[in-house]
């Protein structure tokens, strides 16, 4: 009999946190330098000097363990975790330890029903040091790039309670956004400012107890994420159902075969020999830190998504694609979120529509131009005004898009556009009838198939009247009055 | 002047402001006396008198830098820039640092002028300054008898008249145990008093960089120069310098003094014994009070010591592994065997470079503390050491609430002979017991001369048989014994003028 086994998936991030500076000196922190030119005595690692905390990445990390709801600790302590590679300058990395920023926490998550749920667990968030940068040049030797030695790193490790691929992207996703809207981090995969490592294992159905854990490195994408845990998960079931073990190791993931492959088998725990870091004082986690950390915790993303789609009526979609933080504003990835909620709130605009109008036109137009929404000369109010005469029937939606752009593009008052460009819509009774009347004597025929029976037929009846009023007729009292023309008059024959 | 014997930093400065010696001819004196002896001593791991004397023509008195043109001697741990800095170890051999210590841009900002960089234990870790990969340094009145260490090269370098003013660096003993044995004053200033940027860290939460000198004044000169805040030491307390010329002289009969109990213990020497009883004499006609103290944990700290520092050791030494610094083995070629001088892999290139970089004293305290900090001892070791650590602390705390000053001798033996002590480790490590409180509780201390007494017989023989005679080119038959005096941290204030009360009466 063929049991069924439970997987067990742990997630540990390390992402580059957004400071001028590293983590224990003055370097600059910024990507694509030639090498070695962003280092001094510090992240070398030479003799006799001494790290200092930047205290930046203090904050922005107390911002993520916030952010993340984890219970922060009075004080953090750095540690040192000593082991020998030719990427790490003093022999230890400098990283947090016993005492970490902070612990137990849970990442706010939109669940697949487009509600706001409490997600997965955090276990703990750390600052930490980056190692230098490896070249292998083959018979040349190896060479060493110590720009990335000392940048600033945040590690967040999930707690162990992920079971599929799908899952831990949705996770990832969150986490990715959360970091990149709270001004954290890049939070970029590609760049390798958001990197992550996989625990995965496998246990029998309710035994209760955890599998051999295998660890899987080298994922860049989300893809490889989800892929890499299908792969695991398949791969260890069938080791397990053949009655063999799982041995402790490390993996990688082979983009190129779709596959992990083996790094190394981990017999015994790592001896990292951890040690309070003597050179710098424990960190107190109060007062002027904690305030400078600070932040309205309705700015986590899942929560502005939830408010969009259950205050303000947005569809799912486009909640989402006005919290993806594109095409909006280099300062405030929420100017969308919060245009939209001014429009409403302060001016009176109409919550879906609104939401509609904006998501359409605007993401259409910051596309192609490449300008951003805060760069225009587009607000809330006048956003609220056209949605009123919408709501009102004095614009047509087609009409209503048209002005967007233009104001986008140009600027200017709502009503001179509209009545520049004749927009305005048609509602007078009579010259509705009027031109209603020419439309059924120019297409006698569409009318008698009409009458004959072939209702839908209308349809072209209302374009041929909005094509002759320039859109500017009501094209639903155009749809009234000839349903009424016609098929009152049959049934009067 | 009369000789360079007793080279004392307040009175040359004040015969450059009279204009009765001008720096040249001062350095050029030092350099003298540097000639003279040093095949003898082997204080210094080299000299810069070049770079001292450069641009000394357009050398003027400057009131607001009393001690300009004044030469010093700094320990091979501190980084001097663009001068070699090797920690007497042949795995920094060919270091230059681009940088200085604070402690070093201090001085020369204040106008010092460096004459060379002295020889120590390796990497400091050593009380004979008989584990330097350069050879040991011998003790300027009995050159068959060690200088004390870890900064046996400073101190020797300031007895033996090379110059007024050595630093040297302090992690549990290693300024005072060679004043001791020198008999000069050495000066451990407070934890957290003096930056640490560029020195080349032993123990990161005991090494503290403090002066040799000749003299108490000059010893709170100097503290005056390298102290103050910088922010390049995060462990530094950030405070502004103070002026212990204030009341350094007005002696100290308001102090209550507390002699240390084990200062009489069957392991002191008889002696250290008679010239602590007559320093311990003299307090007690001085100060306020005089009482006996004991700390019931003294008896951990040697054993917590042995644990804390080689732990952090283990780690601050780790970067030695032949790729950034020092000579290094070849990764093997291709089909070729793998000798002493190549490597197999990565693993056996650190296991080479350090195995034959580190001296036997090095690597002993890397692999206790290595094992230390291994999973499974940690709380055995490390952890228990550092409650030790507070225990210590939270006593001495209460102590001060009774007396001001604490007196015990500096080191429980007079100056021992050469290979003496590195037979035994242990051994060894015992020479500490005095002189690691104050590093373990973060205490400033100040060994002063207390007094001299005569080489035995094992002794004379040897300085007869070898024809050696001292730096003052004179047969000597006296040794100096060390006086050691501790304060509560960050009260130089009252241990500068407690040992200048007591040096005004007995030099
Ligand atoms: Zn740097």
């Amino acid at each position: 009999m063929i049991k069924d086994y439970v997987p067990t998936i742990g997630i540990e991030v390390h992402t580059q946190l957004k400071t001028d500076s590293k983590m224990f000196c003055g370097c600059s922190t910024s990507f694509g330098n030639r090498p070695n030119t962003h280092t001094c005595p510090v992240c070398l690692g030479m003799p006799g000097s001494l790290p200092r905390v930047n205290r930046k990445a203090v904050v922005l990390g107390l911002k993520a363990a916030r952010a993340l709801h984890c219970a922060i600790p009075p004080i953090a302590q750095f540690a040192r975790k000593n082991y020998f590679y030719p990427d790490l300058p003093k022999g230890y990395q400098i990283t947090m330890y016993r005492f970490p920023l902070g612990t137990e926490g849970h990442i706010d998550l939109m669940n697949e029903h487009d509600k706001l749920s409490k997600g997965r667990g955090i276990e703990r968030v750390h600052l930490e040091e980056d190692t230098a940068k490896l070249f292998h040049e083959g018979a040349a030797g190896t060479y060493i790039d110590f720009n990335r030695a000392g940048l600033p790193l945040l590690e967040i490790v999930s707690k162990p309670e992920i079971s599929s691929g799908s899952e831990a992207v949705r996770y990832l996703k969150e986490l990715k956004r959360l970091l990149w809207f709270l001004d954290i981090s890049d939070a970029n995969m590609e760049e390798g400012n958001l990197r992550c490592e996989l625990n995965i294992s496998l246990s029998p159905e309710d035994s209760g107890v955890l599998g051999t854990r295998v660890e899987v490195k080298n994922l860049n994408s989300f893809r490889a994420v989800e892929h890499a845990i299908e792969f695991e998960i398949k791969r260890q079931t069938k080791i397990l159902a053949g009655g063999q073990k799982i041995r402790m190791e490390t993996r990688g993931w082979d983009e190129n075969i779709d596959k992990t492959v083996h790094h190394r088998f981990k017999e015994t725990v790592s001896e990292y020999r951890y040690f309070p870091e003597p050179d710098l004082p424990n960190l107190t986690l109060e007062g002027d830190i904690m305030n400078e950390s600070a932040f309205d915790l309705n700015n986590i993303p899942a929560r502005r998504v939830s408010e969009l789609i259950d205050r303000f009526g947005v569809p799912p979609f486009g909640a989402n694609l006005m919290m993806s933080g594109t095409g909006v504003s280099e300062e405030n990835p929420y100017y969308m979120a919060d245009f939209l909620i001014e429009a409403i709130d302060r001016h009176g605009a109409q919550g879906t529509q609104t939401a509609n109008l904006i998501t359409g036109t605007v993401f259409e137009f910051v596309n192609k131009t490449g300008r951003m929404l805060d760069e225009t000369d587009l607000t809330p109010k006048m956003l609220a005004e056209i949605t009123k005469m919408v709501s009102r029937d004095e614009l047509s939606i087609t009409n209503a898009k048209k002005a967007l752009n233009l104001l986008l593009e140009h600027g200017g008052k709502v009503k001179d556009v509209v009545q520049r460009e004749g927009f305005v819509q048609v509602t007078d009774e009579d010259e509705l009838v009027t031109l209603v009347r020419e439309v059924m004597e120019e297409n006698e025929q569409i009318v008698e198939t009409i009458r004959k029976g072939k209702e839908t037929a209308i349809g072209a009846l209302v374009g041929e009247a909005m094509k002759k009023s320039k859109g500017q007729a009501d094209p639903r009292r155009v749809n009234e009055l000839l349903t009424e023309l016609i098929l009152f008059k049959r049934n009067q024959t | 002047m009369d000789g360079l014997n007793d080279l004392k930093m307040e009175k040359l400065a004040d015969e450059l402001k009279r204009g009765a010696l001008h720096p040249r001819n001062l350095i050029q004196q030092c350099n003298k006396q540097v000639d003279r002896i040093e095949s003898a001593i082997n204080a210094l791991n080299r000299e810069t008198f070049d770079r001292a004397v450069a641009r000394i023509d357009e050398w003027q008195y400057d009131p607001a830098r009393p001690f300009s043109g004044i030469p010093y001697v700094q320990k091979d741990n501190i980084c001097t820039t663009g001068i070699a800095t090797d920690c007497s170890s042949m795995i920094l051999q060919g270091f230059v640092p681009p940088y200085a210590a604070t402690v070093d841009a201090r001085a020369l900002q204040a106008g010092f002028r460096l004459i060379g960089k002295s020889n120590m234990d390796e990497f400091s870790m050593g009380s004979s300054t008989e584990y330097s990969a350069w050879g040991p340094t011998m003790n300027p009145w009995d050159t068959g008898r060690v200088p004390g260490g870890s900064s046996g090269g400073s101190a020797a370098a300031v007895a033996s008249g090379m110059a007024p003013l050595a630093f040297g660096s302090d992690t549990g003993g290693s300024v005072r145990q060679p004043a001791a044995f020198c008999g000069c004053v050495g000066l451990r200033p407070t934890y957290g008093r003096v930056s640490r940027w560029g020195l080349i860290a032993f123990a990161s939460s005991l090494d503290q960089i403090g002066p040799i000198t000749n003299t108490v004044r000059d010893a709170a000169h100097a503290l005056m120069v390298i102290e103050g805040p910088d922010e390049f030491d995060s462990t530094l307390v950030q405070r502004p310098k103070e002026n212990y010329f204030e009341t350094i002289e007005n002696g100290m009969s308001d102090l209550r003094v507390g002699v240390l109990d084990v200062s009489f213990a069957d392991w002191v020497d008889t002696r250290v014994k008679e010239s602590f009883e007559k320093n311990v004499a003299w307090f007690d006609g001085h100060a306020k009070s005089l009482q006996e103290i004991s700390i019931k944990s003294f008896d951990m700290i040697l054993a917590a010591y042995y644990i804390i520092a080689p732990a952090e050791v283990s780690s601050n030494l780790a970067r030695f592994d032949g790729i950034q610094y020092g000579p290094s083995v070849d990764l093997k070629e291709e089909g070729k065997e793998v000798d002493e001088n190549t490597a197999a892999d990565l693993m056996d290139f650190y296991r080479k470079n350090r195995g034959q970089g580190f001296g036997p004293e090095v690597t002993r305290r890397i692999m206790l503390g290595t094992f230390a900090l291994s999973s499974g001892y940690y709380d055995a070791y490390y952890q228990r050491a550092q409650k030790v650590r507070s225990r210590l602390r939270a006593e001495m705390d209460k102590l001060w609430t009774d007396v001001d000053v604490i007196i015990s001798p500096t080191s429980p033996t007079p100056p021992f002979m050469l290979e003496s002590a590195t037979v035994d480790p242990y051994e060894m490590y015992q020479a500490d017991r005095f002189v690691l409180m104050q590093a373990m509780a973060g205490c400033p201390a100040i060994s002063v001369n207390g007094g001299w007494t005569e080489i035995d017989d094992d002794g004379v023989t040897k300085l007869v048989k070898s024809k050696r005679r001292n730096c003052f080119g004179k047969y000597t038959k006296r040794l100096p014994i060390g006086l050691q005096l501790t304060t509560a941290p960050f009260m130089e204030g009252n241990l500068l003028r407690a040992a200048r009360t007591f040096e005004r009466e007995h030099v």
